[in-house]
């Protein structure tokens, strides 16, 4: 062995150790070769190399062939999805018996609480009268005693009759006359009180027209007014 | 539809495990299969010979890649990678069996082995003295250092480049050819001695120192 000798194993000198022997090396690599060691060890060296090469490209026994599937179950089981709480209620298993009973009790509440259809056959068209709102109304002019307390005092609002208008004498005399009589009774019909009467629709008017019956102070019957009449025929 | 199929095959090793990160079923299959014989072969190996050592560590090896798979770094290379990891097992390995105290050290499990050969190697029913010389080297290459024999192993079994070896070991370039080339030395020594002593045992064994000789390529 050589003082020399490199404590690492060259890229060239593996590859010289590896090619041939050092005999059959050309004579710059037996240069290269010793100068790092004699031929003896480089032999020596070789053979162990060729034979470790051998023995390592021996093939061991084989591999276990379940480890293969026993990983893919792995792969698999480690990248499925994480349950979820609703998936865990799903996949839960249920008794039979309870599963037949949910159904029974399905159908029974179907059968008991099946929905009606109604099927409307449509008949001929029947007349049928639909009342409108009655817009037609009376003006009745009543007669009211200046002192009567439904008046207002105001003498400026207050509507006088035009006859009297046109005397005032007559009537400061006439007002003088009616406070030293005694109240006149209370009116007893709406057109005494002085409003106007009004109906919502005929049936109303008819009532109204019954227990208030017009007087025949003013206007005239509607059997003489025969346009009256014809208007309110036309209307209703 | 398998026209829409991806061809595994033509991937990478990087662009499997990036795959297999995300779950793909077949690019594990195809990562295992490229690797599972190699890192079996490994194990065998470093894990001296024991079979079932060398398919539960090959086993726990995809396991690791099943559950870390997403934790890869595509920019490194795959293969270095991969057997990084498994050179710690190796060495997990060693480290707790000393822990444990075990009163049976490997060589004296190893000469067990030896003593028996149906038991240490099936393939080899017949006691020629090829088989003897190459038991003995297996055995001295198993008993070799644990850094020695992974570089060694990594070197002439997995024919693995010194730059891979270098990163996969952690340790730079030159220790890596050190330790070749002391591995390559003491096992040089051992069948030295071996062949000196081999032609008194010839005899009764009836083998020559020729027959050894003549192995070579």
């Amino acid at each position: 062995m050589k003082s020399n000798e490199p404590n690492y194993m060259d890229e060239r000198l593996e590859e010289l150790l590896l090619k041939a022997d050092f005999a059959d090396l050309s004579k710059a690599d037996q240069a290269y070769v010793y100068d790092r060691m004699d031929a003896q060890t480089f032999e020596e060296s070789r053979q162990a190399l060729l034979a470790s090469r051998r023995v390592l490209s021996e093939s061991p026994p084989p591999l276990d062939p379940q480890i293969r599937g026993r990983l893919m179950e792995q792969m698999r089981q480690h990248h499925s999805p994480k349950p979820t709480p609703i998936r865990q209620l799903a996949s839960r298993p249920v008794p039979l018996w309870q599963a037949v009973s949910a159904v029974a009790a399905a159908v029974a509440l179907l059968l008991l609480f099946r929905p009606t259809v109604e099927v409307l056959v449509q008949g001929p068209p029947q007349m049928v009268y639909e009342y409108k709102t009655d817009t037609v109304f009376r003006e009745v002019p009543i007669q009211v005693a200046m002192d009567t307390p439904n008046i207002r005092k105001a003498p400026s609002k207050v509507s006088t009759p035009r006859v009297i208008n046109r005397n005032p004498r007559r009537i400061a005399g006439r007002m003088d006359s009616l406070r030293s009589r005694r109240p006149l009774p209370a009116p007893s019909t709406p057109s005494d009180l002085g409003f106007v009467l009004s109906a919502n629709d005929s049936a109303d008017f008819q009532q109204v027209i019954r227990q208030y019956p017009p007087r025949n102070s003013g206007g005239r019957p509607l059997t003489v007014d025969k346009e009256l009449m014809h208007f309110i025929t036309e209307i209703y | 539809m398998f026209a829409f199929r991806k061809k595994y095959e033509s991937y990478s090793d990087e662009a499997l495990m990036e795959l297999v990160g995300k779950g793909d079923e077949r690019a594990f299959g195809q990562l295992y299969d490229r690797y599972a014989t190699k890192m079996h072969h490994y194990f065998y190996r470093m894990l001296y010979r024991n079979q079932e050592k060398a398919n539960d560590f090959t086993q726990d090896l995809f396991l690791k890649l099943v559950e870390k798979g997403a934790s890869y770094d595509p920019k490194r290379k795959f293969s270095t990678w991969f057997y990084a990891v498994a050179g710690n097992m190796c060495k997990n390995e060693y480290r707790s069996r000393s822990r444990r105290g075990s009163t049976e050290s490997m060589s004296e499990e190893i000469i067990r082995q030896l003593a028996d050969p149906g038991m240490a190697d099936p393939y080899f029913s017949n006691p020629i003295d090829r088989d003897s010389f190459d038991k003995e080297l297996t055995q001295a290459i198993e008993q070799l250092e644990w850094p020695h024999r992974q570089c060694f192993v990594l070197r002439y079994q997995d024919e693995l480049p010194i730059k891979q070896i270098s990163e996969i070991v952690g340790c730079p370039e030159g220790t890596v050819k050190s330790r070749l080339y002391y591995a390559t030395r003491k096992l040089s020594e051992r069948l030295k001695s071996y062949q000196e002593g081999r032609p008194r045992q010839a005899k009764k064994g009836g083998a020559c120192k020729k027959t050894i000789c003549d192995e070579k390529q």
